[in-house]
């Protein structure tokens, strides 16, 4: 399975087991001396949408938000950043996602189990897409005239 | 009149909260319901919070269910405290719909939209009989429904984003053209409601509206009291991708994402200025969670608002202030509710008015005191 663009990454960290999570960060923060660059925070943001009749704007309401983000020492002794904005209200969270994004984007050591861990995250996205596509296919309206043939008969 | 500080009644109270508390174990040999199965076994009335709540935070929408003894008010109640204790961190960029990840789809106006019909998880169709296997359901048998609807899954090859009905409309000619208006929305949240508000305002207020109270107010509009005479264009339920951009890129990355039901009702043409082509007029509703009364009933209301808004408010569903100011659950529910506390300084007032009343007319039968009357 390949590796899903980085923009997906925090959602499949999310979806992946989140002591795995947890864990695999405190060890690769130790591992490559992380330190926050600036503090991780959690609230809310407003949620703007497009409605499609006037394609004018509203808010729909308020969606939980917690984001990090994190310096992490390279090989080169130089410091590269990690970062991490989630639908979640954790800053634990956010700030071990924000070092596992680090770890990936800049391939440092452990990058590797990072992805595994990514892929599984996203292994279970894509079961869930696939649960929500049956729901429309298995339900798709078979529509036909009265008497004609293509009834919807089966089950 | 006066107020007068009063004390008394603490120990009642905690008395009263305690055994409010009690009450859900009381009931029996009974298991604590977990918030979990609030969220995952009644999806309607969770979604219900969600949205009259205003904040997408479905565990704490199930934990609001389960604290208020299921009662949809007092649980969006507490998310809208809830979301008051919290900071401001940021406003999404502007989300477009088209993305949604549907798990249904259906129009009533066309029965051949491109794309197709999928009914996915719908009601409609439930014939209102009772199932009396379910007052004694197992968990063997509960737990063969997932398994076995969740056998063969299949790799579908569906479209990832479906057309909108309202699009193939446009395209004919059919409605009017829209230009996308980016102007910044009205923050219901930061901001009273001052009459005239944008349409940004009366959108939002109804998206964290209570559903019985949209769905009366549209109600009067579809039994006469106004002439939407709307058609479902297109009803879609699924999950909206929701993007930030990262904290280090500034690159949108999806966060997360929320479920939402999203309905745009085609309603009688109007003659358009300046010699145009007459066109269909719209109305649009959304929500968090599966609610299609409530997406609906919106619809409907920001249609006749809009025609209010044009051609001056006939009726009392096309005015803005009528509607918008009545259809919150947490502030009308507040304003019912408040009239149980004690009122007793009031009441004495009353009461010593009409005893004054009574004693005038004693003094002079046959002769009616108005001044004091309500």
């Amino acid at each position: 399975m390949t590796l899903p663009e980085r923009g997906l990454w925090s959602r499949a960290l999310m979806a992946a087991d989140e002591e795995a999570v947890i864990v695999l960060a405190e060890r690769l923060s130790l591992q490559h001396d992380a330190r926050p660059a600036g503090q991780p925070r959690a609230g809310l943001a407003l949620l703007r949408l497009r409605e499609s009749v006037a394609l004018d704007t509203f808010y729909l309401g308020e969606i939980p938000v917690a984001t990090a983000r994190v310096a992490l020492r390279a090989p080169d002794g130089l410091y590269v950043d990690g970062g991490a904005v989630l639908m979640d209200d954790s800053t634990e969270l956010a700030a071990a996602i924000a070092v596992l994004d680090g770890v990936l984007a800049h391939d440092l050591a452990g990058a590797n189990e990072v992805a595994d861990l990514v892929r599984k995250g996203q292994k279970t996205i894509d079961r869930e897409g696939r649960i929500r596509n049956a729901m429309l296919s298995r339900t798709r309206v078979d529509f036909a005239l009265m008497g004609e043939a293509g009834d919807d008969t089966h089950s | 009149m006066s107020y007068v500080a009063i004390k008394g009644g603490a120990h009642a109270i905690a008395q009263s909260n305690r055994l409010l508390d009690a009450l859900r174990a009381l009931g029996g040999d009974n298991s604590p319901i977990e918030a979990a199965t609030i969220e995952t076994q009644l999806p309607l009335l969770h979604g219900r919070v969600l949205s009259e709540g205003g904040l997408y935070h479905p565990t704490l929408a199930a934990l609001a269910l389960k604290q208020s003894l299921g009662d949809p008010l007092e649980a969006a109640f507490m998310l809208r405290a809830y979301r008051s204790t919290q900071p401001r961190l940021a406003t999404t960029p502007i989300h477009d719909t088209s993305r949604m990840r549907l798990i249904r789809r259906i129009s009533a106006a066309f029965k051949d939209i491109p794309g197709g019909q999928m009914l996915g998880p719908a009601p409609d169709y439930l014939q209102r009989l009772f199932r009396f296997d379910l007052l004694d359901e197992d968990q063997p048998t509960f737990k063969a429904l997932a398994r076995d609807w969740l056998d063969n899954l299949a790799e579908e090859e569906l479209p990832s984003t479906f057309p909108k009905v309202v699009e193939a409309l446009r395209a004919e000619g059919l409605l009017a053209e829209a230009d996308p208006i980016d102007d910044e929305p009205f923050d219901i949240t930061r901001a009273p409601l001052v009459f005239p508000v944008p349409r940004s305002a009366a959108l939002a207020t109804m998206a964290r509206g209570e559903t019985g109270g949209l769905l009366a107010l549209a109600y009067s509009n579809m039994r006469g009291y106004g002439d939407v005479h709307p058609t479902v264009g297109e009803l879609r339920v699924g999950y909206l991708p929701i993007t930030l951009p990262h904290p280090v890129t500034g690159e949108p990355i999806e966060a997360g994402e929320v479920l939402i039901t999203e309905c745009e009702i085609v309603a009688m043409y109007e003659e358009a200025d300046g010699g145009a082509k007459p066109t269909f007029t719209l109305g649009y509703g959304a929500c968090f969670g599966h609610n299609e009364v409530k997406a609906i009933a919106m619809a409907i209301l920001d249609r006749s608002m809009q025609a209010g808004r044009t051609h001056g408010p006939k009726n009392p569903s096309e005015d803005a202030e009528f509607v918008l100011l009545h259809v919150d659950g947490i502030e009308s529910m507040g304003f019912c509710t408040h009239y149980k506390m004690p009122h007793y300084i009031t009441f004495q007032s009353d009461l010593d008015r009409l005893r004054t009343t009574q004693a005038k007319q004693v003094a002079r039968p046959g002769k009616k005191d108005q001044t004091n009357a309500r």
